[in-house]
C-alpha cells in the first residue's frame, strides 16, 4: 500500500514538473529575472501565489486554465523569480507587480490571490484601483483582528505535522501529506525555505498585515470576491466577514470542510467560485 | 594558552517533567516558570561565581546574551560585565557577545562596551553576535536582515571607536546624522573582537579578513570542531597569514571531582539537564536567518548536536563534554587542545543545574590541577 501511494506520489510529481516545464518562461523585467507560469486561453487572470509558493503548474492552475487565460508569475524571492534584495515592503511589491503588468501590457486585469498573494492583490488594488478588473482575495493576509490572530506560521517551520494541522481542515489527508510531506527531500526543502524566507521579508512584523490597509481597502472599486475554507486555522475564517464589510462591492463564498490550503483542499469549490465571479458580465 | 570562565546563568530550576509538557526553554516558555525569589539569590550566586574565578586563577569570564529563555538568563549580558568590571581586577572581560542587529541604533553597543572598558582599565573583549534564531521571535527583528544588519552595525561601531567624531553614517538599516560617542574605549585602536560562530563559513571569512578571533559555539561533536577549526585556519590561509592561538577558541563544558566516578555521578544529571531541557527549542529558526545552503547544513548536523544524544558513552565518544578526575581532564583537555590547535578554551563549568557548590569545588580543583599542567603542555614542543 505504501509503495503504491510513493508511486502514485511521485507520479504526480513527474507530470506537474512536465506541466510545468510547458507553462513556464522567464522574462527579464529591468534586470531581474522572473518566472511566470501561463495557460488557457480567454480573459487574462492574474494568480498571485501563497506563502507556500505553489509555482507548479498544477491541477487548479489547469482548471483555471480551462476558463482563462492564466498569468502565475512567481514573486520576487520565490522558485527561480529574482530580484528579493529589492524588496523591502509591501510598497516594493507592488511596484514590481506595477512594472510587471506594464511589461504584460495588461491595462487593467482581473486578479486572484491567496494568502500572501491575496494581501499584495488587496494593496495593488488600494493604490491602482483603475487597473485592477475584478478581484480575488482566498484566505487572504493582511489584516490583524486582535479577537482572531492569525497564527504563527513561522513557528512551525520545522514541524511538518503541525504545519499540516495549521493549513488543512485534514490533516491526515493524502493531500496534505503530499503537499508538506514529513520527510522531505533536499530540493523540496531548499525550495521551502526560500519561500519562507522570501515570505518573512514581508510578513514578520507586523505579522502577515499592514496595519495601513484596513483604512485604505475604501478605495477599492472592482467588484470583489473573498474565499474562505470553512476551517482556517492559520488566517481565521472570521476574517472573510472583515474584509467584506471593508470593501464595498464584495460577496463572500465560504467552502466547506475546508482549511487555509483552499486551492489544494477545496480545488473544484475554489474555481467553481471563481470562474463564476469572473464568468460574469 | 588562556583559560576563560564561560557562564550562561541557566535557570537550574525547571520542572522534572518540563520536556514532557512543554516544547520550548526558549520564545514562548512561559515565564511563570520564573521565580523572581530564587532568580535574586540565583544572580547573586553566579556572580560570585564569576569573582571567584579569578581568585582561582582563570586568565577571563565570559558571559553572553539570550532573550525570554531559561538557558541563559543574560538579556543584557553588559550589565553583568559593568559589574564584573568593578568586582575584578585582572581578568578579562569577555562578552561574546552583543547581537548586534537587536540594538537599534547599534551605536549603543559602542557606548556600553566602551563604558566597560573604561571602568575596567581596559579588560573587555567585544564579542559581536548575529544571535540566536530565537532572539529574532522574541524581539521582533526580520530575521532576513540579520546578516546585513550585523555587518552594518559592525562597521558602524568600528567607525564610531576609530574614527574622530562626529560622522555621518548612512547604511540601508541605520541613517545617523551624528555619530559622535562619549566615551571611547580605553583599548587602541579598540578592544579585541571576537565572533562566535557555529561553523558557517561565511562568518568565518568575516572573521578571518578583520584578523579578529574565531569561538566555535559547544554542544558539537569534537569532529564538528576539529572540522570548524581547520575551515578557519584555511579562510586565514585565504587571506595571507597564519591565525595566532588567540584567534581561536574551544567553548567546552568541563567538571572535575575527586575521580572520574565521582564527576560523573554529580555532573551527569546537570549535563541531561542542559541537553534535554535548555536545549529544546534552542533550533527554532526563523526563515531568511542563515543562507538556504547553511540552513540545510545545520539540519544535517543534527544528529551531532548535543540535544540529539542520548547515552553517557556518545557524550565521551563525541567530547560533548569533559569530565572526570583532575588526571583525565587534564589529559583529555591536553589531547584536544593540540588536535583543535586552538588558543583559548571557554570552561564552560557551571552549565545545566551544576550548583554553587559543585561549581566552587570543580573549578578549584581544575584551577589547581589542571591548568597549570594544561599550560605547560602547551609550551612544551609537541611530542609526536
Amino acid at each position: 500500500m505504501l509503495d503504491k501511494l510513493k508511486k502514485l506520489q511521485y507520479g504526480l510529481k513527474v507530470k506537474w514538473y512536465e506541466a510545468t516545464e510547458k507553462h513556464t518562461r522567464f522574462i527579464d523585467l529591468d534586470g531581474r529575472k522572473i518566472q511566470i507560469m501561463e495557460g488557457g486561453e480567454g480573459e487574462p487572470l492574474l494568480y498571485l501565489h501563497s506563502a507556500y509558493g505553489e509555482n507548479l503548474w498544477l491541477p487548479f492552475h489547469q482548471k483555471l486554465a480551462e476558463r482563462f487565460r492564466v498569468i502565475a508569475p512567481a514573486h520576487p524571492g520565490f522558485a527561480d523569480s529574482e530580484g528579493i534584495e529589492e524588496i523591502d515592503s509591501m510598497e516594493d511589491m507592488i511596484f514590481h507587480y506595477l512594472d510587471l503588468l506594464d511589461y504584460l501590457g495588461q491595462d487593467r486585469i482581473n486578479i486572484a490571490g491567496v494568502s500572501l498573494g491575496g494581501w499584495i492583490a488587496a494593496e495593488f488594488a488600494t493604490r491602482y484601483p483603475d487597473r485592477v478588473k475584478r478581484l480575488v482575495l482566498a484566505a487572504s493576509a493582511g489584516l490583524w483582528m486582535a479577537d482572531h490572530p492569525m497564527t504563527d506560521l513561522f513557528a512551525f517551520l520545522r514541524r511538518p505535522l503541525r504545519l499540516r494541522e495549521i493549513n488543512f481542515h485534514d490533516p491526515n489527508s493524502y493531500l496534505a501529506e503530499l503537499l508538506i510531506p514529513t520527510e522531505a527531500d533536499e530540493e523540496r526543502m531548499a525550495a521551502a525555505y526560500k519561500a519562507m524566507a522570501a515570505t518573512a521579508r514581508l510578513a514578520w512584523n507586523p505579522p502577515g498585515h499592514n496595519p495601513k490597509l484596513a483604512g485604505r481597502l475604501r478605495r477599492i472599486k472592482s467588484p470583489t470576491l473573498i474565499i474562505w475554507g470553512d476551517d482556517d486555522k492559520l488566517i481565521p475564517t472570521a476574517y472573510a466577514e472583515e474584509w467584506a464589510a471593508r470593501i464595498k462591492d464584495s460577496r463572500v463564498v465560504k467552502i466547506k470542510d475546508c482549511g487555509h490550503m483552499l486551492m489544494f483542499e477545496g480545488e473544484d469549490d475554489f474555481v467553481a467560485a471563481i470562474s463564476d465571479f469572473l464568468g460574469r458580465s | 594558552m588562556k583559560f576563560f570562565f564561560f557562564h550562561l546563568m541557566s535557570w537550574p530550576y525547571l520542572p522534572d517533567d518540563f520536556e514532557k509538557k512543554y516544547d520550548s526553554a526558549w520564545i514562548w516558555c512561559p515565564n511563570t516558570l520564573f521565580d523572581p525569589e530564587k532568580g535574586s539569590r540565583l544572580y547573586n550566586e553566579y556572580l560570585d561565581t564569576l569573582v571567584y574565578a579569578e581568585e582561582a586563577g582563570f586568565d577571563g569570564l565570559c558571559v553572553n546574551e539570550h532573550h525570554q529563555n531559561a538557558y541563559g538568563l543574560m538579556p543584557s549580558p553588559n550589565l553583568m560585565a559593568a559589574i564584573l568590571a568593578r568586582q575584578t581586577k585582572r581578568v578579562k572581560i569577555a562578552v561574546i557577545g552583543n547581537a548586534l542587529p537587536l540594538y537599534n541604533p547599534p551605536t549603543r553597543i559602542a557606548e556600553e562596551f566602551a563604558m566597560i572598558d573604561c571602568i575596567s582599565e581596559g579588560r573587555l573583549i567585544a564579542g559581536f553576535v548575529v544571535g540566536g534564531g530565537p532572539e529574532y521571535f522574541s524581539y521582533g527583528v526580520n530575521p532576513t536582515y540579520a546578516r546585513e544588519m550585523f555587518r552594518e552595525a559592525h562597521d558602524l561601531i568600528i567607525r564610531a571607536w576609530t574614527e574622530p567624531g562626529p560622522f555621518r553614517f548612512f547604511s540601508k538599516h541605520y541613517k545617523l546624522n551624528y555619530v559622535n560617542p562619549w566615551p571611547l574605549p580605553l583599548q587602541k585602536p579598540h578592544p579585541p573582537i571576537w565572533v562566535p560562530g557555529v561553523g558557517s563559513i561565511e562568518t568565518m571569512e568575516f572573521v578571518a579578513k578583520r584578523r579578529y578571533s574565531y569561538m566555535g559555539i559547544p554542544y558539537f561533536h569534537i569532529s564538528v570542531f576539529k572540522r570548524t577549526f581547520d575551515m578557519f585556519r584555511e579562510a586565514c590561509a585565504r587571506e595571507g597569514y597564519e591565525p595566532s592561538p588567540d584567534q581561536t577558541g574551544w567553548a567546552i563544558p568541563i567538571y572535575v571531582a575527586e575521580t572520574d566516578r565521582q564527576a560523573r555521578e554529580e555532573f551527569e544529571s546537570s549535563l541531561w539537564y542542559f541537553a534535554k531541557k535548555l536545549l529544546l527549542g534552542i533550533d527554532i529558526s526563523p526563515p531568511g536567518y542563515t543562507s538556504v545552503k547553511s540552513a540545510l547544513s545545520i539540519i544535517k548536523n543534527q544528529g551531532k548536536f548535543l540535544a540529539s544524544v542520548e547515552t553517557w558513552d556518545q557524550i565521551e565518544e563525541g567530547v560533548y563534554a569533559i569530565v572526570g578526575s583532575p588526571a583525565t581532564v587534564r589529559d583529555k583537555l591536553i589531547h584536544y587542545q593540540k588536535e583543535l590547535g586552538v588558543g583559548n578554551i571557554l570552561t564552560g563549568m557551571q552549565i545545566g543545574a551544576v550548583t554553587h557548590e559543585q561549581a566552587r569545588r570543580s573549578m578549584k580543583l581544575f584551577a589547581e590541577e589542571v591548568m597549570p599542567y594544561v599550560r605547560q603542555a602547551q609550551e612544551a614542543p609537541v611530542r609526536s
